[in-house]
């Protein structure tokens, strides 16, 4: 589903260039779940970045689906975002001004589905991940672990055939983190989709079906 | 270097573009300040001083007059010019010397046995009178004869020549002079006096009329007129060293106002006061009479006024932008809060206390305005200098001398200080944020009370401002400054709160649309509450902008009203004293138009008179036109669909008077009188006055020489005035007047009570046929309860041209001395009463309205009036008691009444007579000053001291669209750059960064449209509910007509819908720049949805 070769990403230039990934090469299987593991400033945002196509590689090649998101133009990586990746952000990412069903239905209406049928998608993924009751509930008014699965629901709202969680336990408590953790285990294995999670908490990483770890830009095991 | 200082700049240096940003705003804010201080100050003097300079000499010159009675001549002469010198002194000035000699016999003849005349020197008679042939006299005499030259009528009436010498004799009354003696002179000029200054020729004895068939004799009180020639131009030293002696000295100074200072111009209104005692002190028992008068005074008081007025006008509009320039920085401030929101936590957490986060941002304030004072000072003396070349203020003359003054610096400082005080109260609130909703229920109530005080405020001040005449005292109105802004912006507030409800209507939208992009913009007008501060400056900004041009057409409009109500027409001359019987002819000529002529007097009504008015422009006010053109002679607006034509229809009478012509080719009228009487054992004597009319309508009477009434037909020419251009033409007969008198003191014992009388009169003998028949002819005798003149019968005919008019009386001779003896006749019966339309003003004073009846004294006759319809004001009388009247009939009332004096007191050219340029070839002609609705409106408008009110307008209406502009692009970045993490997050989830940047403008443009419709509409009520109250007349006074709200839906349309263009349009690059920021970084920053 996903194949990383040989990709490398540097911010700045001269004597302050951050070498952020550097040879970086993997493979995720269709259906797997991976755990992207590394300390902060170990270059996994950075990567997770480059393989959904909000970044840019300087060199290498990123393949998601068969289709190569490095020769991508930016209508491409827009149409890749909408289409095939979802993202869970540490933030949840969500839009303050839109309730819970809103924000979910975001994708729907970039695929302008009719109202009837983006309403009901919607209420079936807040049902799905438990938060029927909050859907008219905005961001400022639900809980950090609400927020999350509001979050898990807007990136299944398109169906995408790969997801990708950047810490999405990281503003939680370890309680409510596992909860997600075991919602994003659950969707992915109910929808069968591929994920890549971004983590450095080992119990969340035991729920995966693989680790990648990651140390100064560089793959440890892959 | 303190620590809070080493924090403060090191803070600055990396928010460097924020501050530039606020400094740019105060530094707009201060500059706009710092021009309306020079708009207040320096244009104002510059005005005053291009208004007096523009002064006609009549409102500004400064007359001294002194009756003479005896002593040295050149010194009471050198007395007067010292005590007007001293008075002006402060100004400097020109000054005109006028002398006139006592009355002196002239040469009598047979048909005029006794004549009199007299002297005059003139220093300035060159500039109001122009040689037709000879010379002006010289200063030294030549044998004992002086020089002299006579005007036209003079020399026509006594049949002088060039060369010819006459020998004035001293009168056998010389009253007012003593040790005359009589002179010789020799007549070397013949003049015509011009009319370059209506009232030059006023100092005139006879007006420079030349020639008055009777004028009194001097102490006769009255009772005795003789034929009276004059004046005889000689030089000063003709009258001074007393030949003919000294009785009247004029002086008219003309001060020079050029450079005239504030405190010069104080010095002679005090000096003024008190100049008539100095005179009078000075000429002491040399002079019967003595006085000096001037319009100055008055005139200083009006510019005065207009100055206040202006001034008020000028801080009405820097208050409004004042109050932007606040919202500006409130936003600029806000933006500097939410910058440092983080930075303050962290300070206050540390253990920062409130006074030190004060101390700190009145620093930064402070070397804030500072810095914005040096950069404003000179920017406001060179926006002063982009202004005062505008061909608006070119044209007004005041060319502005662009320099700092302390006034200028005075206020940028003070609104430097002011305003950059608004970033201190940042620092002064709680950074605290706890209860979030508790604190947003308080606000929301806080809010609530804060705008129904302001709204009250505004409420308060409006009705202060409806009922408020302004105007008075010295200084600048504060109602008339404070109450529009309250206004303007309890308006502002209220249609800001109204926004929110009406952007709720778009989430309707976004719940039912299937697409993202305009939804989501849909959803951020209704749900992201916009800064309060930014709509507010928005608001007022549109608001300001809408009202200014509103009101400047709202303004303009009641200025060019009031000249038309104040001229009454399109172009009026106010005739100089001089003969009119050629005036209409030559106006004609000269405009292409046709000239009506108009009565324009103030009058006695009933017996009501308005004694709180003194001077020329009081009283009541009758003005007599051809209303029969009212419809493009009469201007000024009146109320709802009325009209001029409407409200005077009725006025005119049915017909025309039939014609009785008078030959083309006659170079006066020539009248034969047969006719028997006697009285004290003599033939009765017969004045006549012919009424001429001209084409246009305009009566004159001529006085023709004396007839005996000895049954010999006696053969009386009445010669027409001298005028450039031929008098005859389309000229008639509309009355003849005949006055009887007996010689009884020739024979005492030959007194009889009564005789029968017997006038034959024939008038004409031209080519042209008369239309009117012998069976017209009426005759009117004086209505009183001792008539002399009783039984009179007329019956005239018609035979080849000529009309023969017979009128049969019996003349009391006992009463000759308590009724004169007179009759007119004329082709028309004498209308009973007059159908005149009255001024609302004198309708409430003399509780008279519709069929209501009037008495008019006019002279020495009253005039029967009947009111037909009442008018908020009378053309050209605004402000006054006024009656408006057909000119024919009036003409043809009074000649019932025996008053044959003419009524034409103007000229008027009525609105399809005027074109560009007929001003300044009428005024060529010298018949007066012409006074156009056109040119009033320009003065009204953009007078010097006035236009400041124009260009504060256009200040404002540039400041509000500059500032809205600054305000949303500062508010833009700072809310854009705020949201980067919630464009990237859209970004993330697969918005196409095109879409998001649509979104972002479709967001802006759609609040932009609220927020700036709203502006409009408060702009607009504000104009339509404040504005006719703010346009006042150039004293301060109510208008007249009262002003009417004019909004120009055109140029609103475009500025509302430029405004919207360029607001929009100033967001585009902002949202590209950004959103093409905004990436995966901004993604790991937000620890908060």
């Amino acid at each position: 589903m996903v194949s990383v070769r040989g990709v490398d990403r540097t911010y700045g230039t001269g004597r302050a260039a951050v070498h952020a990934l550097r040879g970086v090469s993997f493979d995720v299987a269709p259906g797997e779940m991976v755990a992207l593991v590394g300390r902060s400033g170990s270059g996994k945002t950075t990567l997770l970045n480059v393989v959904g196509g909000l970044d840019r590689a300087d060199a290498g090649t990123v393949r998601v689906g068969g289709t190569e998101v490095t020769s991508l133009d930016d209508a491409g990586l827009v149409g890749l975002r909408r289409d095939t990746v979802a993202f869970i952000f540490q933030t949840f990412g969500l839009v303050p001004i839109l309730s819970a069903a809103e924000n979910v239905g975001i994708p729907l209406r970039l695929r302008s589905l009719p109202v009837v049928d983006r309403e009901r998608r919607v209420r079936l993924l807040l049902d799905l991940v438990g938060l029927g009751a909050h859907a008219d509930h905005r961001p400022d008014e639900l809980s950090g672990g609400q927020q999350q699965r509001v979050a898990i629901a807007r990136a299944l709202a398109g169906s995408p055939r790969l997801l990708i969680a950047d810490e999405p336990t990281g503003q939680l408590d370890s309680e409510t983190g596992l909860a997600v953790m075991a919602l994003i285990r659950a969707v992915v294995e109910a929808e069968g989709m591929t994920a890549i999670v971004s983590t450095h908490d080992p119990v969340m990483i035991g729920l995966a079906d693989r680790a990648i770890r990651i140390v100064d830009g560089r793959l440890l095991d892959a | 270097m303190s620590a809070a200082w080493w924090f403060v700049v090191r803070r600055a240096r990396t928010q460097l573009a924020v501050l530039v940003a606020v400094l740019v705003v105060l530094v707009a804010g201060t500059t706009l300040l710092g021009t309306c201080a020079l708009l207040l100050t320096t244009a104002q003097d510059d005005a005053l001083a291009a208004a007096l300079r523009d002064a006609e000499p009549g409102t500004v010159d400064v007359s001294a007059s002194l009756d003479v009675v005896g002593g040295d001549p050149a010194a009471l002469v050198a007395e007067a010019h010292r005590v007007v010198d001293t008075t002006l002194a402060p100004l400097g000035s020109t000054t005109s010397t006028w002398l006139r000699s006592a009355m002196v016999s002239v040469p009598g003849t047979a048909a005029e046995p006794v004549r009199q005349g007299y002297l005059e020197s003139a220093s300035d008679i060159a500039d109001h009178a122009h040689l037709t042939a000879g010379r002006w006299p010289r200063a030294q005499p030549v044998d004992g004869t002086w020089e002299t030259a006579v005007p036209e009528l003079t020399a026509q009436q006594l049949g002088l020549r060039l060369g010819d010498r006459v020998e004035l004799s001293a009168a056998d009354s010389t009253h007012g002079s003593t040790g005359a003696s009589g002179v010789s002179v020799v007549v070397v000029g013949i003049v015509t006096p011009t009319v370059a200054q209506a009232d030059t020729w006023s100092r005139d004895l006879l007006d420079g009329a030349g020639y008055s068939p009777s004028w009194a004799k001097p102490g006769s009180a009255g009772w005795v007129t003789l034929p009276t020639y004059g004046p005889f131009v000689v030089d000063p030293a003709a009258i001074l060293t007393g030949a003919a002696g000294l009785a009247q000295v004029s002086l008219v100074a003309l001060p020079h106002l050029a450079a005239a200072t504030p405190a010069a111009l104080d010095a002679v209104r005090v000096s003024l006061s008190a100049a008539s005692r100095e005179l009078a002190a000075a000429a002491g028992d040399r002079v019967r009479t003595s006085s000096v008068t001037s319009e100055l005074t008055r005139t200083l008081d009006t510019a005065g006024a207009q100055q206040r007025v202006t001034r008020s006008g000028v801080l009405v509009l820097a208050l409004m932008g004042t109050v932007l320039v606040a919202a500006g920085l409130g936003l600029a401030g806000q933006i500097v809060s939410g910058r440092r929101r983080v930075e303050r936590e962290l300070l206050v957490a540390r253990g920062t206390g409130r006074l030190q986060r004060v101390a700190a941002a009145t620093g930064e304030s402070l070397v804030l305005a500072l810095v914005s004072a040096g950069i404003a000072i000179p920017l406001s003396v060179a926006l002063y200098g982009r202004i005062s070349a505008l061909p608006l203020l070119v044209r007004a003359g005041v060319t502005g001398r662009a320099t700092v003054t302390s006034a200028l610096v005075a206020s940028v400082l003070a609104g430097s200080l002011v305003l950059a005080s608004v970033l201190v109260v940042p620092a002064i609130r709680s950074t605290d944020e706890p209860a979030r909703s508790r604190s947003r229920l308080r606000g929301a109530v806080a809010r609530s009370g804060g705008d129904l005080v302001l709204l009250g405020l505004a409420a308060v001040s409006y009705l202060q401002l409806r009922d408020h005449a302004t105007g008075q005292g010295a200084g600048v109105d504060p109602v008339l400054v404070a109450a529009p802004v309250l206004c303007l912006v309890a308006v502002a507030v209220v249609a800001l709160r109204v926004v929110p409800w009406a952007a709720r209507a778009a989430e309707g939208y976004a719940r039912r649309s299937r697409r993202l992009v305009v939804p989501l913009a849909a959803w951020e007008v209704a749900r992201r509450p916009q800064s309060i501060v930014v709509g507010l400056l928005l608001v007022l900004g549109t608001a300001a902008a809408t009202f200014g041009v509103s009101f400047d057409r709202t303004w303009s409009v009641s200025q060019s009203d009031q000249a038309d109500a104040r001229i009454g027409t399109a172009l009026s001359v106010d005739l100089s004293p001089l003969p009119t019987l050629a005036q209409g002819s030559t106006l004609a000529a000269a405009t292409g138009g046709t000239p009506a002529p108009v009565t324009h007097r103030t009058i006695g009504v009933g017996a009501w008179s308005d004694s709180s008015t003194t001077g020329g422009t009081g009283g009541t006010w009758l003005v007599g036109v051809d209303t029969t053109r009212a419809s493009t002679l009469l201007r000024g607006r009146l109320p709802g669909a009325e009209t001029w034509a409407g409200l005077t229809a009725g006025l005119a009478p049915a017909a025309p008077v039939p014609s009785v012509p008078i030959a083309s080719d006659a170079t006066g009228v020539q009248l034969t009188i047969t006719g028997t009487g006697t009285g004290g054992g003599r033939p009765l004597r017969v004045v006549p006055t012919v009424v001429v009319q001209d084409a246009w309508g305009t009566r004159s009477p001529l006085v023709g020489a004396s007839v005996s009434l000895d049954g010999q037909p006696h053969l009386v020419t009445l010669p027409f005035p001298p005028s450039p251009r031929p008098v005859a033409g389309d000229l008639t007969v509309a009355g003849v007047g005949l006055r009887v008198a007996s010689d009884e003191a020739a024979d005492p014992a030959s007194r009889v009570l009564s005789t029968p009388l017997t006038v034959t009169t024939e008038i004409g003998g031209g080519s042209r046929q008369a239309s009117s028949s012998g069976a017209d002819w009426t005759i009117s005798v004086p209505i009183t309860s001792l008539p002399s003149v009783t039984g009179a019968t007329a019956t005239a005919t018609v035979e080849g041209g000529v009309t023969t008019v017979t009128t049969e009386a019996t003349f009391a001779t006992y009463l000759a001395s308590v009724s004169p003896g007179e009759l007119m006749l004329t082709p028309f019966t004498a209308p009973a009463e007059v159908p005149v339309v009255v001024s609302e003003d004198l309708a409430r004073r003399t509780s008279s309205g519709p069929g209501k009846e009037l008495e008019l004294t006019i002279g020495a006759a009253t005039v029967h009036a009947r009111v037909v319809a009442t008018a908020p004001y009378v053309p050209s009388a605004v402000g006054h008691p006024a009656i408006l009247a057909d000119e024919d009939l009036l003409s043809r009332a009074l000649l019932g009444q025996l008053e044959p004096a003419t009524l034409t007191d103007a000229w008027w050219l009525g609105t399809t007579d005027v074109t560009a340029g007929t001003a300044d070839r009428v005024r060529a002609l010298g018949l007066g000053e012409p006074a156009s609705a056109a040119t009033t409106t320009d003065q009204l408008s953009t007078g010097p001291l006035r236009v400041g009110i124009r260009v504060a307008l256009g200040l404002l209406v540039v400041a509000a669209v500059v500032l809205a502009v600054a305000g949303t692009v500062l508010h833009t970045v700072a809310s854009l750059e705020a949201r980067a993490v919630e464009v990237a997050r859209l970004l993330g989830i697969g918005i196409a960064r095109r879409a998001v940047v649509a979104s972002l403008v479709v967001q802006h443009a759609a609040v932009t449209l609220l927020v700036v419709g709203a502006g409009a509409v408060a702009g607009g009520v504000a104009a339509v509910v404040v504005g006719p109250h703010l346009a006042v007349s150039e004293t301060g006074q109510v208008p007249i007509p009262a002003p009417v709200p004019v909004v120009p839906w055109a140029v609103e349309a475009i500025l509302v819908g430029g405004l919207l263009v360029l607001l929009t349009a100033a967001v585009l690059p902002v949202a590209q720049v950004l959103v093409r920021r905004a990436g995966a970084a901004h993604l790991r920053l937000d620890g908060t949805s």
